[in-house]
Parts: structure tokens; sequence; C-alpha cells
């Protein structure tokens, strides 16, 4: 198997930047997954990986090997491309015995190595089907056979679902994931879903505006995002931000009191903003307490029933709306005044003029 | 051609006739059958129903006869009887059905329950759940298109057989339908001959070594002296239009790959260019072209042509074969690239097979510009390098026309072209395999 490693890759445009200076290292094994909004340049960098895309500047590393301008018949990575790319004009086991006829393997290695890549991925019964008479699912699956019958030294694949159906896609997922674990074969997957990546990512590259935003596990994109963008793009909804003033311990926010900052963001608070200073403070959903002796007050804006627990849309003083969950069998009428509180451990803080997180001394 | 305005009665009668009764026989069946009667009373009803109106269509225009004369207009006549027995023969299909009782033997209340989950339900089996005024529209449209390709193929057909009439049948008038084969025409077409006198004639009929040929050309008189002049055009033609349309589909195709798939400075400026160039009437470049090639020493070869021909063709070419290839998604090639080939790989294996339909379009299109093609041929060639279709009219030339021998070649250089469609149709028919890359 294989380590890509990518040093200050970059890919111009002309003078637009598609991908600014990045690194990453994706370990032997590993799935890590390019997540950003459309036109980030997490397909753009895929693609200079498997060398479709030349780069501007930077070098690309694979297992060591510096591949920077080899042909991409020279790289042995497979690319799952999002509709699919399978060959009109021949049957599902042509189609998987494609790339191993570039090796000019023998009649009898093919014919066994696409005998077992089909038993792998249940697919023997469409062999001999035209990809046109096959449904989406299958499609993806002998795309995936294909990529997977060359044993490449790396997986490239660029949103891979998303030509399929809601419901599908979940079972395409486990079983790519499946696959992945199987196979232990390093994987980059390109996807603009997050629940996705989450689901899917040993680590996530979150990337927007050409840059690579943050590198890291599910967990710590999740609970400590690195930026404002991060902040927002992650769960749905995204972590809530509102603005106040540090000032003496405390965030006042404006016209609804003030909340007393946990001591272990004392330290790192102080250190960034002095003594005084705008700041944004973040919460996910659940870290929110609806309790009568909370800190801070709102008032209910709307409320959804989301089965397992209700959604509570409440409205601060200056009109900002935060999520909060709470539990499925409270009820909170709408316009009715209530209090909540935040988990010490889950509230995070971002400065307001730099988009970045505070990030408190033990970790950093 | 038979325009309606040539008084030929006898042949609108046969038409029309023929036509009344194909719908008769294709469209009542359909009307019979859903009302539960057999396939085989309906085409018989119907053959009567269209005779009752070829009849009335003969008899309208035999009546309309004297007051089409007394207008002067001989058309008159034809296109009222044409319109009043389609629509007696329409309101007789219609009444027909609603006249009909229902078969009681076999109607769909009482016919024996065939059906089930265990046998699968197919089209046919449910012809009675289609409308049937639907399906009789359908059998009439399909019995205007079989006519109205009836009559586009008359004159060829009929070019065939004066191919194989001798000289008396092809000039016959009335025309002859039917006649005795003869191969003159043919054999006139292919060969120079001597008229000879008849004692040469009695000498030569002692000849021991004379083949079929010989014998049928005896007959007129004449003696086979060698091959004509036909067969080199024809095979200048084959040589002239099959090298360029390689030439003009393979050069086409590589750039058309090029202006499709990579960044090229001023693509949109060269592309306007290459179609420009079709932009001039061909004819008021014959005469430069001719200095030139008078120069070059291009006049009168097959290369003179073969170029001038290509380069005609190029620009069609380009932007036919652009067309299909931008609808080729760029992702089948990257797929290829990624699996370990190379991009020449990639374009033979999976660019080409993809564009197969464009291919063959293009290749028909070319081949039949470049096998049609005539002033061009006329002013550049003499001898050498003439092609077929500047030589044809020259057959006429001054006495006798033989309009068997100039029919018989008008019959062989139309075969190159039918095989050439013929064998690419499968081709031409677009869309069987698209849409395995689904366009989100």
């Amino acid at each position: 198997m294989a380590e890509i490693q990518l040093l200050q890759v970059e890919k111009k445009f002309g003078e637009v930047h598609a991908v600014k200076p990045m690194d990453l290292t994706v370990h032997d094994g590993e799935f890590v997954v390019l997540l950003g909004p459309s036109g980030c340049g997490k397909t753009t960098t895929l693609r200079m990986i498997s060398g479709l895309e030349t780069t501007t500047s930077g070098t690309i590393l694979l297992n060591g090997r510096d591949v920077t301008w080899a042909h991409p018949s020279e790289r042995d990575i497979a690319f799952v491309f999002q509709f699919f790319a399978l060959y009109s004009h021949m049957t599902a086991r042509q189609n998987i015995a494609f790339p191993l006829q570039a090796q000019g393997e023998s009649k009898e290695t093919v014919n066994q190595r696409v005998a077992e890549v089909s038993r792998l991925l249940q697919i023997e019964h469409i062999l001999d089907a035209r990809p046109g008479a096959l449904s989406g699912g299958d499609q993806q699956r002998v795309a995936l056979a294909r990529a997977l019958v060359r044993r490449p030294a790396a997986f490239l694949m660029d949103e891979p679902l998303g030509a399929l159906d809601a419901d599908f896609r979940e079972t395409m997922r486990a079983e790519i994931k499946r696959l992945h674990i199987d196979n232990q074969a390093t994987t980059v997957y390109v996807t603009h879903d997050q629940i996705e990546a989450m689901a899917m990512g040993d680590r996530i590259v979150v990337m927007s505006a050409a840059a690579v935003q943050q590198v890291g596990t599910p967990t710590e994109i999740y609970h400590d995002p690195a930026s404002l963008f991060v902040a927002r793009f992650i769960g749905s909804p995204g972590m809530n931000l509102v603005t106040g003033r540090y000032h003496g311990g405390q965030v006042h926010l404006p016209d609804c009191g003030a909340y007393t900052v946990p001591p272990q963001w004392i330290a790192p608070l102080n250190t960034a903003f002095g003594d005084d200073g705008d700041v944004i403070l973040g919460f996910r959903p659940e870290a929110a307490q609806v309790t009568p002796q909370g800190a801070l007050s709102a008032t209910v804006y709307a409320s959804d029933l989301h089965g397992s627990y209700t959604m509570l849309h409440l409205e601060l003083c200056d009109q900002t709306i935060v999520h909060v969950r709470s539990s499925r069998q409270s009820s909170h009428p709408i316009g009715t005044a209530v209090q909540f509180d935040l988990d010490p451990a889950m509230v995070r803080f971002f400065d307001p003029a730099t988009e970045a997180a505070i990030v408190p001394e033990v970790r950093a | 051609m038979f325009g309606l305005d040539i008084p030929l009665p006898e042949f609108w009668i046969a038409y029309f006739s023929l036509f009344w009764l194909l719908v008769g026989a294709t469209a009542t069946p359909v009307i019979f059958r859903h009302r539960g009667y057999s396939r085989l009373l309906g085409i018989l009803i119907g053959a009567v129903i269209g005779l009752v109106c070829a009849v009335l269509f003969v008899v309208l225009l035999a009546a309309l006869k004297p007051l089409a004369d007394l207008l002067d207009r001989p058309l008159l006549g034809t296109l009222l009887s044409m319109v009043i027995s389609a629509a007696v023969i329409l309101v007789l299909l219609v009444r027909a059905r609603r006249l009909v009782p229902e078969a009681r033997y076999d109607t769909a209340g009482t016919r024996p329950a065939t059906g089930g989950p265990h046998t699968p339900v197919t089209y046919s089996a449910r012809v009675d759940q289609v409308d049937p005024n639907r399906q009789a529209w359908q059998a009439i449209r399909a019995s205007v298109v079989v006519m109205l390709a009836a009559l586009t193929l008359t004159p060829v057909v009929w070019m065939s057989m004066t191919a194989f009439k001798s000289y008396p049948d092809a000039v016959a008038s009335p025309p002859k339908v039917a006649f005795d084969p003869t191969m003159e025409g043919i054999i006139t077409l292919l060969t120079r001959r001597r008229q000879m006198t008849d004692e040469q004639k009695a000498v030569y009929a002692q000849n021991e070594d004379l083949n079929w040929a010989d014998r049928v050309m005896l007959k007129s008189g004449q003696a086979i002296l060698g091959q004509s002049d036909y067969v080199k055009r024809l095979r200048n033609s084959l040589i002239i239009a099959s090298t360029s349309t390689v030439l003009s589909v393979t050069l086409g195709l590589l750039s058309a790959y090029a202006f499709s798939r990579f960044r090229i400075p001023g693509k949109g400026d060269l592309l306007f260019f290459i179609l420009s160039t079709r932009m001039l009437p061909p004819v008021v470049v014959t005469i430069p072209i001719f200095l030139m090639y008078r120069q070059l020493g291009l006049y009168d070869t097959h290369a003179g042509l073969i170029l001038l021909y290509t380069a005609f063709n190029l620009s069609f070419s380009v932007w036919l074969l652009k067309g299909f290839i931008d609808e080729i998604p760029k992702e089948y090639e990257e797929a290829a690239l990624v699996d370990g080939y190379t991009r020449l790989q990639a374009f033979i294996r999976i660019v080409m097979p993809e564009a197969m339909t464009g291919i063959a379009a293009t290749t028909v299109f070319c081949f039949i510009f470049a096998w049609n093609e005539y002033a061009f041929a006329l002013m550049l060639t003499a001898d050498k390098a003439r092609t077929a279709p500047p030589h044809i009219p020259s057959m006429i030339g001054t006495g006798l026309v033989e309009w068997a021998a100039i029919a018989a070649g008008s019959l062989f250089f139309l075969i190159p072209v039918v095989i050439v469609t013929f064998a690419l149709r499968k081709y031409l028919l677009r869309g069987v395999t698209f849409g395995a890359i689904r366009q989100g």
C-alpha cells in the first residue's frame, strides 16, 4: 500500500488560485476525506494526486517517490469518478478487465481477478450486461470493481455517491467503508456531504476558498473546529456562534446578561484579548441545556420535533437565533422565556478578527 | 419524375388504388380484432373497402374529366377524386367500427382466463388495451409512408429497368413496364465496340472463342474491342472518393479530438477559420484552383482531386466530429489514463468506439460528397483521373442516345453509395448505447 504526501502543492488557473499551497500526508491504509463546499479546490487536489491535473508548484510523493510530473498511468492509483465513467460500449466484465489489460496480464489472471472482485462486490450476475442497462448502484459497484481489480497503491474517489439516491447512498457508504476495512487500502475521498465525511473518514481535511481550513479526526473537527468556517460548516445545524464582549472572566452578551467563562478558558482568553475584547462564543446544540437555573435567557422562537429529540430555536436579546437540543418530553410553547446553561466542557471561543479558534495552552 | 399535372391518369389510378387497398387492408383488421373477430376477416373486409374506394377513385376521375377539361385544369380532376375517395374510406373505416357488432364468442367478458400470475403478460396480449382509433391511424400513417417511399423509389426502379432494356424498349412510347431483359446496355457501357458490315459479321460469327457478351452484341452487329472508359472512370471515382474520405475522417477525428479536449490558443478563431472554407461556393474557386493545379502539376492527377476533396470535407468532418466527441465525457479517457493507458491508447480504445456513430455519419457524408462531386472533377481532370460524374453526361454525345447504357452507368454509380450507407446503417441509429454516464 502507499503513503501519499503533498508538499506545498499549489494549483493556479491563470491568476486564480484553485488550490493554495497545501501540505498533507495520507498515511498507509488511511481513509482521508477531503470535505468542503463546491468550488473549494477539493476535486482539483484529488486530480493533482491522480495526475489528471498538473500542479503549478509543489511536490507530490507517493511512497517517497516524486510523482509530481509522472503520467497518471505511472502512479499506480485508481480513480472512482462521480458519474462512474463506465465505458458504454463494453460489458461490465470488459469494463472491470480493462485496467488489467493495460498491464498485459494473461487471460487466466484477468478472468480470475475479475471473478474474485465481482464476488467481493456481489455483481457476478450482471457481468455480461452493458452499463446502460444497470441501476445506479450496480454501475457504482462495477466502477468500484474496476478500481479494486488492479490492487492499486491508493484509491481516489471523487464524490462516488453523489449520483445515487439518498437512501441507497447509506448502503453504498457502508459497502465502501467495509471494503476499506477489509483491504486497508489508502483512500482519498472527496465529498461535500459532511455527514458522509464524518461517517467514513479516519481523518477529514476541511477545505474552503482553495485553502485547507483544518485537518483532523471527525471528533476533532466536530468538537474543536479550528475556525469559524469549520464551526459553521460541520454539523447540522452548525455550531451556535454568539458575539459578545470578554471582560473580567465573563462574556457579556448584549442586553442578555453574562456568561461566566469556565475556569480552564480564562487563561487562554486573557492571553488572546488581555482583559477586554470582542469574542465569539461557540457551542453545539447538544452542549446547551434548558434549565430554570440557566445563566442565559432567551425566548422560544420555534421548536421542531426530530423524533428522538426536540430542536429548540431560541432567540437571544440581540435577535440571534441559537439552536438547542432539548429532550423529547419537555414542551416549550413559542414565545415563552427560557433559561439555558452550557456544558463547560463543550464551549469554544473564537477571535472575530482572525476567525480562528482560541486554543487552550494545554493542547497547544 | 411524374408531376401531378402530367396527364398520366393510368399511373395515378394504379398508385392510388394501391394506396386505398393498403389502407383498407391494414387499418380494418385492427378494428375487427378489437371487436373480437379474426384478423383474416378484417383483412378481407378491408380489402373490399379498399377496392370500393379504388373503383370510386377511377369512376370519379372519369366523371370529373369533362369538368377538368372544361376548366383546362387536368390537376383538378385528380385532386378532387383523391379527396373524395379519401373521405369515403375514412368514413367507411370509422363507420365500420361502429357498425360491427361485438363478436359473441370472443369478447373480453367471455374470454377464458388465460392470464393470471403464472402467465407473463406480453405486449401483444395487451393489444386490446390500446385505443383502436389510434392503431387504425397508425396503420393509415404507415400506409402513407409506404406509398411515399414507393413514389420516391419509382425513378430508381425505372432507371434499373431501363438498364436492362434493349434500345427499342428503352425509347418505346408509352413506356414499357414488361420487357425482355437484355445485357446490351450494360455491355455497351463497359466496352468499346466496332460496327460490322454483314460480311464481317458472318466471318466474326465463325469465331470459336466468342464469350456470352460477344454473342449478345453480335445480335446488333457489333464486335467488342476492349474495355470502355467507364470502367476506368468508376475505378478513379472509387479510388479518389474512398481515399479522400479516409483522409478527411482521420484528420478530422484527430483535430476534432484536439479541439474538444485540449486548451488551444485561439481555438474559437481556428474553428471559425475552418468553417469559413465552407462559406465560399466551390464554383468561385474552380478557375484559380485550375491555374494553381496546372502550375503544380496536379492537373488531371488522382492526388490533385484527393487533396481537394479532403480539404473540402475536412471543415465538415472537424465540426461534425467535434460535436460527437464533446458528448463523450472526458472522464472516460481520464479513467483509462489512471488505469494505465497512454493517451493514444485511450483515444483508440475508448474515444473511437464511443464516437463510432459520429465517425460513421461523417464517413457517409464525406463519401457521398466526394463521390457525387461534379464541377471540380469536370474542370480539373481530362482523362487519367476523370471520375464518373463528369463522364456519364458525356456518354450522351452525338447521334443516337444509348439510354440503356446511361441508365446502367447511373445504376453502377449508385451502388457504392448504397453499400457504404447500408454498411454503416447500424451506427447511424443514434442513442442506443448512450447514457452509461449520468449527466447530473
